[in-house]
């Protein structure tokens, strides 16, 4: 059974259509890499997914329930534990990096928060900066704790859209093998990137988007 | 930890860590005291007359240092998107609003002590005795508009103007709080004495009670939009 449905989904912002009739599936446990120029509608799926948006037209179904926006937060966040890195890291700038993993940890009640954020930590190769203020870091370094933010709060599905942006070699390679664990673990992996010398697990599926529109 | 107690210990460290937004907010009003003081005080009011301006003169200072202090307590969410780390972690928003508000509220209850001691000492008016009621009735009134404002800050903070457009849109819903506010401490500063069932108490409590519960009600939509 699909984890994450769009049926006929639409999108405008103004003149410009962001997606049109879009219908995709994603099941549980599944790893899916969304493909396509600038401006195929790539982010607005996502944020049509994670309830950010409201479509235009469509329907937008968790475990087959229809979300509705206005219900969003109480009833599906719970059942569907979402996460989702865009191009804002949505970490705190006044918090350190240790302080920013553990208050996500905390507010997604997970169980044993610090030994969790102190796995991350170490997982995520954040402990050179993990006491650092968010405000006093790169974009790199701020890229990889919120990568890590994604993964602390235990989540089913994550939405990563561009993750591997401001990424050296090093770090991009690091975070893709993060990644891989994760799906490995159970996690469903949506992916979008134009990054093309990325490492995906033999079921991965790929989704091309062109002007809105769903090409295969 | 509850959530609640965990975002409110997460607005604190800003508060101790943005030393810089508290202070400057600190400093704005003591200088609109002080500068209050030279518009008023040298004019040569009675000590009636005085005590007739000086709730009048207070509310302004509170209003105009509690609109920047209610805009920068909302402006870290939003910049970097930081208020979704909360929200999509599961964070009920009504429980989000009332950290917030219990936040914006403590900060704008010392910033009221402060005024109130600055005033004091650059007006030359003796407090005691009518210290505790004064600063009882300015924290019943900055608790609707510490209400309102948690509110207001939330929907002006992505917006484009939103300096602007927080005190164009706070200001008027403050006024049957701040009216009833100043009204009160006009009458005990007059020592003359008023009843639980006067209109101008009912009005600030009601005010009080209203806008707590309807920015309390609005918030989860208004993040969730």
């Amino acid at each position: 059974m699909a984890l994450l449905r769009l049926r006929e989904v639409s999108k405008r912002y103004g003149a410009c259509r962001a997606l049109h009739k879009v219908s995709v599936e994603v099941t549980s446990g599944g790893f899916y890499l969304f493909r396509g120029p600038n401006g195929a509608g790539k982010s607005t799926l996502f944020r049509c997914a994670m309830g950010m948006e409201r479509p235009d037209s469509g329907v937008v179904e968790v475990d087959g329930t229809s979300i509705a926006s206005n219900e969003y937060y109480q009833q599906v966040l719970k059942k569907y534990r979402p996460s989702y890195l865009g191009p804002d890291h949505a970490l705190y700038a006044h918090l350190s990096v240790e302080e920013n993993l553990l208050l996500r940890a905390q507010l997604s009640s997970r169980e044993d928060a610090k030994g969790v954020t102190a796995d991350c930590v170490e997982r995520f190769s954040l402990s050179v900066f993990a006491k650092k203020r968010l405000s006093e870091c790169s974009q790199g370094m701020q890229r990889r704790a919120a990568l890590a933010a994604c993964f602390v709060a235990s989540p089913s599905i994550v939405f990563l859209d561009e993750p591997f942006v401001n990424l050296d070699t090093v770090s991009a390679e690091l975070m893709q093998q993060e990644l891989l664990s994760a799906h490995a673990l159970g996690v469903t992996v949506c992916l979008a990137t134009h990054a093309s010398n990325i490492e995906l697990p033999s079921e991965a599926k790929t989704v091309r988007l062109d002007q809105g529109k769903v090409c295969s | 930890m509850s959530s609640f107690l965990l975002l409110c210990q997460k607005d604190l460290r800003y508060l101790i860590r943005a030393r810089g937004v508290a202070l400057s907010t600190f400093g704005f009003a003591l200088l609109l005291t002080l500068v209050s003081s030279f518009a008023f005080r040298q004019v040569g009011y009675s000590q009636q007359e005085m005590a007739e301006i000086t709730p009048g003169i207070l509310w302004l200072i509170f209003l105009f240092s509690g609109v920047i202090a209610l805009g920068n307590g909302f402006s870290y969410e939003v910049e970097n998107s930081a208020i979704r780390g909360p929200i999509f972690s599961g964070t009920d928003p009504s429980v989000f609003f009332l950290s917030k508000f219990v936040s914006n509220f403590l900060f704008l209850a010392s910033l009221q002590l402060f005024v109130l001691l600055a005033h004091g000492v650059l007006f030359g008016i003796e407090y005691f005795g009518v210290f505790g009621e004064l600063l009882l009735l300015a924290l019943l009134g900055g608790m609707s508009f510490v209400a309102l404002g948690t509110l207001f800050s939330a929907i002006a903070a992505s917006l484009p103007g939103k300096d602007i457009l927080l005190p164009l849109m706070l200001f008027p819903l403050s006024i049957p709080p701040v009216a009833g506010s100043v009204f009160l401490m006009r009458q005990v500063l007059l020592e003359q004495s008023y009843q639980w069932t006067d209109f101008w108490f009912l009005l600030l409590l009601g005010s009080c009670a209203i806008s707590t519960v309807l920015s309390w009600a609005l918030f989860a939509y208004v993040v969730r939009e």
